[in-house]
């Protein structure tokens, strides 16, 4: 059908103008280290920033020999030996962790809401309190507290700091996961609750159906598609603490390879930037087409 | 219900504003609060107990630092920058996000779509990130003393501030998007009414009044960005540098002001041994942030009227009942004398 064909095209042609535009956006924030300057006044550096996005161009061209200069032991390494070590380590830590919050969150949205009212109230309290703490705050008291536990007990519960080459994973999961959890939770309790005034949910009671049942079976389910929704804030707040959870703990990870990229090599890092973006525009082109096809067409969200 | 919410406001604020008081009245009554205090705790019999650092329990409330000062008091000395800093950075982004924001609206439909998924995409990359990219050559200069503490800070006010344009200025641009849908504003556009018009009479005050939410909000993610960035060893002002240690391998950060987020980062290193000197400051960073939220959900529920919390039991269906007349009388007449005088 010529029809179809056309918005294939359309689709197609979106994705490629899409594409083109991140690209460049990238490749103008990778120069953004050279762009101010300082010399008796704030210059805005216009030539050296120039300078250095040709030179970022022209090395993206040979991505093999582009070096990255690790700041503790000042020696060079190359980029694609850098990244492919440090990826896979830090998306493993974020996924865990978001994998643990949505687990959490649900158990506990679950919970609060067969709880009275009057303890959810006092849930909500609690909820404001932690949404206060600061990420720094979380991690650094968790650390104080295993020490405090390996003080008191002589058994190290896990690895509070990384050491040479050895990996750790339990704390920094738990870490990355604390601060996700109170906004999950947040903002599922507050589906839920505009959820549960609904007739359907009545009707079920009706029915005789237990409260257990129904929330678990019903309502839960209209409020995962919600969750879809939610998750992109989720992974902006994650990964704005991976860096920091990197740096408290010590771990050669993949943000703090960002980090230390940002001011000493554009070219690695608009390809750090790049590969950032890459799993979470996968997750959402692919999520939102099964979405649609999952709730067919003229259903909307939003 | 509106009168809690007002509660819920003033007394974070009074508590905001006793914080800031007596951080510039402190260094007037106790002038050698950061002088160094004799180096050693003796206790009633004249012997020594403890040489600093003090832990809390040897100097109440937070222990001391390693030259004997209380932690406390520089900490509330140093509250004035923290606090007005925030402040300032978050007046600065409404500012600009306002203005990006107008920018926005008026771009043609075909551009916005683009620009909107660039910055979706923008907002992956964590903001600590660019901050410190944007101002690692200014540090530099800093660092040999090229450049002024004064003029260092006015510059990281600026860059923490622009930084924030993808997602505040789209947020906001947005916002006025959905406003300018608006059958008035047709009416106003057939009427003739130019964009000065729709921007001075309609956009404005409109803003105003969620600005303030927008505001609030701002300042406790500043807050918590100043942690962040304290932790990479930016912090307002700048830190002075000393290497000591074989070969100066060894770095030692010095803060003039005991800016919160300063303190944090020169105790960094420490913090496995002398802990309340990083827990300090990261207690007083969440209560400030705490008072800020509290202010920010309780004047979304005096401004906008979109609160979380809804009428759930009928006495209180009863008492709004009651008081909305009084109150969206006010409001209305706010509203039109808005669009009157502008």
């Amino acid at each position: 059908m010529p029809a179809a064909l056309l918005k294939m095209m359309k689709i197609i042609k979106n994705g490629c103008i899409y594409t083109v535009l991140v690209f460049l956006g990238f490749f103008f924030i990778s120069g953004v280290n050279s762009l101010l300057q300082y010399d008796h006044e704030l210059v805005i550096h216009l030539d050296h920033y120039l300078l250095t996005l040709t030179s970022t161009f022209q090395q993206m061209f040979d991505v093999t020999s582009i070096q990255l200069r690790w700041e503790e032991s000042g020696k060079y390494y190359p980029l694609t030996d850098v990244f492919a070590d440090s990826y896979f380590y830090s998306f493993s830590i974020l996924l865990l962790a978001f994998v643990l919050a949505i687990f959490v969150s649900i158990v506990f949205s679950y919970l609060f809401m067969l709880l009275p009212k009057k303890v959810n109230q006092f849930v909500n309290r609690f909820l404001d309190l932690l949404d206060a703490l600061p990420d720094v705050f979380i991690v650094v008291l968790l650390q104080l507290f295993i020490i405090w536990l390996f003080k008191k007990t002589g058994y190290l519960l896990f690895d509070i700091y990384t050491l040479g080459e050895e990996r750790i994973y339990v704390l920094p999961v738990v870490c990355l996961a604390v601060l996700p959890v109170t906004y999950l939770i947040k903002n599922f309790l507050f589906q839920l609750k505009e959820e549960e005034v609904k007739p359907y949910i009545e009707f079920s009671y009706s029915k005789g159906f237990s409260r257990y049942y129904t929330l678990w079976v019903h309502l839960f389910r209209n409020v995962w598609i919600h969750f879809f929704y939610h998750s992109k804030p989720v992974f902006l707040l994650m990964l704005s603490n991976l860096l920091i959870i990197e740096l408290l703990f010590n771990i050669n990870g993949f943000m703090k390879a960002l980090l230390l990229a940002s001011t000493t090599s554009p070219p690695a890092f608009l390809l750090g930037m790049l590969f950032i973006v890459l799993p979470f525009f996968l997750i959402y082109s692919i999520g939102s087409l099964c979405l649609k096809l999952w709730l067919k067409e003229g259903i909307t969200i939003d | 219900m509106t009168r809690r919410a007002k509660l819920g406001v003033m007394v974070p604020l009074i508590f905001i504003a006793i914080l800031l008081a007596s951080s510039f009245i402190l260094p007037y009554i106790y002038p050698e609060y950061d002088r160094e205090t004799s180096s050693y705790l003796k206790d009633s019999s004249g012997d020594i107990i403890a040489a600093p650092p003090y832990t809390p329990g040897e100097m109440p409330p937070m222990g001391s630092d390693k030259m004997g000062r209380n932690v406390a008091v520089l900490l509330i000395a140093g509250a004035k920058y923290t606090i007005l800093a925030a402040i300032g950075i978050a007046f600065m982004r409404m500012v600009i996000g306002f203005l990006f924001g107008l920018f926005y609206t008026f771009l043609s439909r075909r551009v916005v779509k683009h620009v909107k998924a660039l910055a979706e995409v923008f907002q992956f990359i964590p903001l600590v990130i660019i901050v410190y990219a944007l101002l690692f050559y200014v540090d530099k200069a800093f660092q040999t003393n090229a450049l002024g503490s004064t003029n260092y800070l006015i510059i990281q006010m600026l860059a923490i501030s622009i930084v924030v344009v993808p997602s505040l200025g789209i947020y906001i641009g947005e916002e006025m998007k959905i406003f300018m849908r608006n059958e008035f504003i047709e009416a106003s556009r057939t009427m003739g009414g130019t964009k000065k018009h729709l921007i001075t009479t309609h956009l404005w005050p409109q803003f105003r009044r969620h600005s303030v939410v927008l505001f609030s909000e701002q300042i406790s993610q500043t807050l918590a960005l100043l942690i962040q960035l304290g932790i990479i060893y930016i912090t307002l002002g700048g830190l002075r540098k000393i290497n000591f240690g074989i070969g100066g391998t060894d770095p030692e950060y010095f803060t003039v002001s005991n800016e919160w987020a300063a303190m944090i980062s020169i105790n960094l290193t420490q913090i496995f041994v002398n802990p309340w000197l990083v827990v300090a400051p990261l207690v007083f960073f969440a209560t400030l942030i705490f008072l800020v939220n509290t202010i920010s959900s309780n004047l979304k529920v005096l401004l906008l009227n979109s609160g979380q919390v809804k009428g759930s039991g009928k006495s209180e269906d009863y008492e709004e009942f009651v008081d909305t007349p009084l109150s969206s009388q006010g409001s209305f007449d706010f509203v039109s004398f808005e669009e009157k005088s502008g």
